[in-house]
Formats: C-alpha cells, sequence, structure tokens
C-alpha cells in the first residue's frame, strides 16, 4: 500500500488547526466577560432601573429618558433598564450585593429600612431644595422617611377604597357601607351565588396582608407597636380577623378564599361577579378599559363603629444608590424626571394617584372618580418600616390563611405570628 | 506526536469544563458556603454560623411538614406518571391509522414550558368561571363551583393531576422508543411459545424495558421533586405552607423573606437527598439488572 506523501503534514495540518479553534473558542468565551469597561468621550453613563407597573410603563419611561439625554447631549446618557414589579426585590438585592446597584432605581417604600440599613440608599436631603420639596403632596413625601431622613420620593401612590357595584347595592336596597355592620349586611345581602358574591377575599398570593390591614387599622390595630414589637395579639387585631372570618363563614365572600388570588378576584369584580373589592385608583381604569358599562362607585374603608377611618395607602419610592459614583448627574435627572408634564402622564396611565401637588389640581383629578381618592390621601396610613418588614408579611400572610382556611382559630393563628414576629 | 494527543482533547473539553464549572459547580459551592454562613438580605455572606442554619431546619415544623408534601407530591406523580405512560407508549407502537398525528400531538404540551402550561391550568381550575367548572355545573353533577385550589385536599389533587399530565409526553416517548428497540422476533418466538398478550407484556416487554423505565424514573423524580413552576403557579402554598414543596419553600425562604442561610441549607439537603436517591436506585437497579442476566 503507498503511502500518501502528504499524510504526515496533513495530520499535523489538521491538528494545528484543531488546537487553533480550541484556542479560539476558549478565548472568546473569556473574551465575554470584559466589554462594556470603556466610556464614551467623557459623557457620564448612568444606570436608571424602574419597575414595570403595566405594558405601558417602558414606553412611558423612555419617553422622559429620551428627553433627558437629548436636553444633556455629550453629557450625561442614562440607559433605561425595567424589570417586572415582582422581580425588583431581588433584582435590587442581587445587583447591591454585588456592588453593581442602578444609579437611580425604583422600589418599594417599605424596602428603605432594609437598605438603608444596609447602607445602599443615599440620603436625599442635602439635594432636596425647599422649592423641590414643596412641589409634593407633604403626607406622601413623609412616606419616604426612615429615622429622620428622607431616602425615597414617592412614585406611584395608591390610596385603597372600597369599590361596590352602585346597582346591586341599590337593587337590596342598601347605600355605600360605612360601619362593619354595613359591612357585613351588604355581603351578605347581596350574595348570590354562583352568579355575585359579596366581598372578593383573596387569600393565596401577594398582598393577603395587605388586605387583612383594611380591618386592622379600621379596627384602631396595627401591625408593629413603635418598639418593632408584633401588635398582632392585641384584642383588635384579634376581633378584625374575627370579623373577617365570620364574614367569609357567613357566606359574604367567595367561600374558600384561598382558592383566589388578587389579580382572580380583580378579575370578577370587573366581569360584575362582586359586589365589593377593597383596591386602588388603577381599578378605575380597568373597568374602563374592559367593561364600561359597570355601574360602580368608592368609598373609604367602613370602620368599626366609631373606630377611626384609615385609608390603606402604598407608595413605591424613587431612590439613588449610596454607592453610584455620579450623583450629582443623578439626581439632576431625578428632578428632570418630577416636571409635572411627566409625571401628569405617568400618574394617568398607570391610574397611579399624583405625589405632585401641580398634577393632583389639574382637572383629571379633580373629578368624580378621581377626587375621593385624592380625599383619602388625607387618612392615609403607610406600611411600617422595619428591616424585615417582608418575613413580617409573610408572617401576616399565614396567620390570615390559617384563620380563613379554619387551621387556626384567629387568636391561635395571630398568637402564633406575634411569636413569631417577635423572634426576628 | 502522540504525547500531544490528550492535550489537544483536553483543549477541546476545556470550554466545556469552563462552562459547567461556572454555571453548575460555582453556585453549589457558592451556596454550600451560604448555607454554613450568617447570610444578609442582599445574598452576601457576613460570618461562619457553623451548623446554626441546620439546626434551624430541624426545629422548623413548616420544613418537616413542606419535606413529608414533597414526598408524597414525588412519589404520586411519578408513580401514576409511568403507571399510565406505559399503555400510552404501548398505543402508540401500534401501527394505526394517524399515528404520527397522534404522537404529534402527544408532544405538544411538552414543547410549551411548564410556566405557560401551569398559567393555563391556573384559569382552568379558576374557583368561579373556569371551563372545568362550568361544564360540570351545565352537566348538573354540581351545583356549586367547586373551589378546586382553596382547600388542601382539592389543590393537592389538581397539582399532582397537572404534574402528571406534564410529565406523561417525556416518559411515554421515552417508553415509546424503548419498546421500538424490542425485536418484533421475540414477540413472535413468546407467541410460538403459547404466550397471550398478558404474558408476553410480562415476559417480554416489561423486562426489555428495565433500562428505559430505570431512567426515565430516574429523571421523572429529579425533574419533579425540583419542580417549581406548577405548584407555585397554582397556590403558591396557600393556604399556610400546605401546598408547598421544598423548592417553593425554599424560594420564599430566600427571596420573600430574605432568609438565604436557611434556604441555603434547604437546598443543600436536597442536593444530598437526591444525590444519594440517585446512588441507591441506580446500585440497586444495577444489583437486579446482573441478577437477571444469569
Amino acid at each position: 500500500m503507498m503511502k500518501s506523501p502528504f499524510a504526515r503534514s496533513g495530520r499535523r495540518a489538521r491538528r494545528a488547526l484543531a488546537l487553533a479553534l480550541a484556542v479560539a473558542t476558549v478565548a472568546s468565551l473569556a473574551a465575554c466577560g470584559s466589554s462594556n469597561d470603556s466610556a464614551s468621550g467623557g459623557e457620564v453613563e448612568l444606570r436608571f432601573l424602574f419597575p414595570e407597573y403595566s405594558a405601558k410603563t417602558t414606553p412611558l419611561m423612555k419617553t422622559v429618558v429620551d428627553d433627558f439625554n437629548a436636553a444633556n447631549k455629550g453629557e450625561i446618557k442614562v440607559n433605561l433598564e425595567t424589570a417586572p414589579w415582582d422581580k425588583m426585590h431581588d433584582k435590587l438585592a442581587v445587583s447591591m450585593g454585588s456592588d453593581q446597584a442602578p444609579d437611580v432605581f425604583g422600589y418599594a417604600t417599605r424596602w428603605i429600612s432594609e437598605f438603608a440599613g444596609l447602607k445602599q440608599l443615599a440620603p436625599l436631603d442635602d439635594v432636596l431644595t425647599s422649592d423641590f420639596r414643596e412641589g409634593f403632596n407633604q403626607k406622601v413625601l413623609e412616606a419616604g422617611v426612615y429615622e429622620g431622613k428622607t431616602y425615597g420620593l414617592p412614585v406611584a401612590v395608591s390610596a385603597r377604597l372600597l369599590f361596590y357595584r352602585t346597582d346591586v347595592l341599590e337593587k337590596a336596597g342598601l347605600s355605600a357601607p360605612k360601619t362593619w355592620d354595613d359591612l357585613m349586611e351588604a355581603a351578605t345581602e347581596t350574595a348570590n351565588p354562583p352568579e355575585l358574591y359579596g366581598l372578593g377575599v383573596p387569600a393565596s398570593g401577594i398582598e393577603v396582608d395587605t388586605f387583612f390591614n383594611y380591618f386592622l387599622y379600621n379596627n384602631g390595630g396595627d401591625i408593629l407597636d413603635s418598639d418593632g414589637k408584633s401588635m398582632l395579639s392585641e384584642p383588635e387585631s384579634v376581633e378584625a380577623l374575627e370579623f373577617l372570618t365570620d364574614l367569609v363563614k357567613s357566606g359574604g365572600s367567595q367561600p374558600e378564599p384561598s382558592g383566589f388570588t388578587r389579580e382572580q378576584v380583580i378579575e370578577n369584580f370587573k366581569a360584575g361577579q362582586l359586589a365589593m373589592y377593597p383596591t386602588g385608583p388603577w381599578l378605575t381604569a380597568m373597568i374602563k378599559a374592559d367593561n364600561p358599562s359597570l355601574e360602580f362607585d368608592a368609598v373609604p374603608f367602613p370602620t368599626n363603629d366609631g373606630k377611626e377611618q384609615q385609608t390603606v395607602s402604598v407608595t413605591d419610592s424613587l431612590g439613588m444608590s449610596a454607592s453610584g459614583a455620579h450623583q450629582a448627574e443623578a439626581w439632576k435627572f431625578i428632578e428632570f424626571m418630577y416636571q409635572p408634564k411627566y409625571r401628569q402622564v405617568f400618574d394617568e396611565t398607570e391610574g397611579m394617584l399624583p405625589e405632585l401637588n401641580a398634577v393632583a389640581e389639574s382637572a383629571y383629578y379633580q373629578t368624580p372618580e378621581y377626587k375621593p381618592f385624592i380625599d383619602a390621601l388625607s387618612t392615609a396610613k403607610f406600611q411600617p418600616q422595619h428591616p424585615k418588614f417582608e418575613q413580617i408579611q409573610q408572617i401576616e400572610t399565614v396567620a390570615i390563611q390559617k384563620a380563613l382556611s379554619g387551621l387556626a382559630s384567629p387568636q391561635e393563628a395571630l398568637d402564633e405570628a406575634t411569636a413569631k414576629i417577635d423572634k426576628l | 506526536m502522540p504525547r500531544s494527543e490528550p492535550l489537544v482533547g483536553l483543549l477541546f473539553i476545556l470550554p466545556t469544563v469552563v462552562l459547567v464549572g461556572v454555571i453548575v459547580f460555582y453556585p453549589i459551592v457558592e451556596t454550600a458556603l451560604m448555607s454554613f454562613s450568617t447570610v444578609n438580605s442582599l445574598a452576601q455572606r457576613e460570618g461562619f454560623a457553623g451548623l446554626a442554619n441546620y439546626e434551624a431546619l430541624l426545629s422548623d415544623t413548616v420544613f418537616l411538614r413542606v419535606l413529608a408534601q414533597t414526598v408524597f407530591w414525588t412519589v404520586a406523580v411519578v408513580g401514576i406518571t409511568t403507571v399510565v405512560s406505559i399503555p400510552v407508549a404501548l398505543a402508540l407502537n401500534l401501527n394505526f391509522r394517524g399515528r404520527r398525528l397522534a404522537r404529534a400531538l402527544l408532544i405538544v404540551p411538552w414543547a410549551a414550558s411548564l410556566m405557560i402550561n401551569a398559567i393555563i391550568w391556573r384559569w382552568i381550575l379558576d374557583g368561579q368561571h373556569s371551563i372545568i367548572n362550568g361544564t360540570l355545573m351545565r352537566l348538573h353533577l354540581i351545583d356549586q363551583p367547586i373551589i378546586w385550589l382553596g382547600s388542601e385536599q382539592t389543590a393537592w389533587a389538581a397539582i399532582i393531576l397537572v404534574g402528571i399530565l406534564v410529565s406523561i409526553p417525556f416518559t411515554s416517548f421515552s417508553l415509546l422508543a424503548g419498546l421500538q428497540s424490542v425485536p418484533s422476533e421475540l414477540y413472535e418466538a413468546a407467541m410460538v411459545d403459547g404466550a397471550g398478550f398478558w404474558a408476553s407484556f410480562w415476559h417480554v416487554t416489561l423486562p426489555l424495558m428495565r433500562p428505559v423505565l430505570i431512567v426515565t424514573t430516574l429523571l421523572n423524580v429529579i425533574y419533579v421533586f425540583n419542580s417549581f413552576p406548577i405548584p407555585w403557579v397554582l397556590t403558591q402554598g396557600s393556604p399556610a405552607y400546605r401546598t408547598d414543596i421544598l423548592v417553593t419553600y425554599i424560594y420564599k425562604r430566600a427571596f420573600a423573606e430574605g432568609q438565604f442561610g436557611p434556604a441555603a441549607a434547604m437546598a443543600m439537603l436536597i442536593f444530598v437527598l437526591l444525590l444519594a436517591f440517585s446512588l441507591t436506585f441506580s446500585h440497586i437497579t444495577k444489583e437486579r439488572a446482573k441478577v437477571g442476566i444469569k
């Protein structure tokens, strides 16, 4: 057999090629890690992370960012990143943990104590001018203060009112509930299962604790005292959970609330399958879009006879990273964002309440649909600041689920919650 | 020349080794370190905690309950899936008109992501106006909608049912592949020996499918034990952890509560449990296979 004169060199060439390929693969893999360090000539780049409230959030914020970038061409360039709301905590925690926090970001106001405690949030008091400060609803601005320092400016303000079907209550000969007795009556009288249930009670998924807080606050109860100890075993709290459990047992809601999430209950109300459900102003916008013929109104949540009315209110905040290298530029961007024209479009589109007085006074927010929400902000009660509030929410949620599904009595469930909270 | 041969080989597997190292081993090492540390809510390790995170697990009654629930869920889903998939595979192995279509249809739910499957089921099982409730009510089988996800028992039934339905495609396809490798001569020989359907199933099909059954069971146990989307989307553990499995509980502890230390300890425990299971399972089945050959 004749050996090819090229055999040896051919094999060698092939091997060399293979080697080169292998090296190239490894090299290109290694190159993946280090690309975007080079800044483009003197321009400061900022990262801005904002939560998605709806599908419209990203285009809305993109307009603001584009305007800002155009006005500061060659000096500052803001890069917008958005993330689904329920991924925000993970995303922020992970980026802060690896020293890559965005320069400016939106977050839930209740996270301030956690993030400020970990020295991740820049206090804003030094840069907040009194003119700028005065543009805000002062009560709402207070929500972002922790241990005497302002860490967050309000965005996405909401106040929760009790939505009810005017036609359904009218047919039952009832007016809008003011007391818990009214509420119980309206919930049980209007029920016509399975087509119509009284009060929507979601006990699965997110905001189970917030839902219970409507009852807790309007019975003079609270989650934590000023020392951060649980108040959930106090008589007011137990009475509130007993009332809610009784309402479910008396047929005032869907049976077995553990099978319903907030999203489902909102769908049910929109579809006309619920007489009442407490939530934020966005429901108005949703009903207008999806079922405009639904007759409804919203009133402050009923109180247990004679107790002070409290409106559950939630704000998100906008803040700056404490470790950001360009805080002056970041603040410039924040000031730019808080021009009434931008906040007006944002608040209207997302169904939020205005944080700026100028927006609150606009014709849009003085209509009968929105005026009650703006007025309700005067009795607003915001979420408490506690570094472990997320855990407290989880504990409260479990207690409510246990009581509502009959796994424990309200007293037992709340005693257990108190024991857990006080051990944190 | 021959001496550099292994070097070239190494270079070829290097990218894979680097990738596997970064994507698989680094997280395992990090989780292991976390499980022995105090960890803040940003998932940063702050100091050595010894066995504190593991000790906390033993006194956590929720953890023990959820562990039992996870075992129950895994056994139920994998067991029923396997039993159901065998006849499905046998049927698809028959020669009938539309067999290709039937095979294609079976693969569809497998192609959609588990998350999407789970979300669709969430609405199918909705307590007020779902397809299932509507159908049952129109047939007058029930007069009130059943709130499937509302109580522990019906929620588990629903979660397991969905778990089985999404596991059947993979399992029956693997079994089908196993069936196709059984030579038809064996069945002919069995027939000549007077074996009926059951006898040839029992003495020819099952023994020859054993290797495939072993692999699918092992993979299914690992998948199902760690299946996050179905329980999470359907109930999020409601009411009060009664429908959680370990992975959803770990997620809650880590990302809802910021308790990364105990969560990492649980993750390590799962890792060790599944590793031990895989080794024992393959050891036992290997022994039995050897005995079978004799």
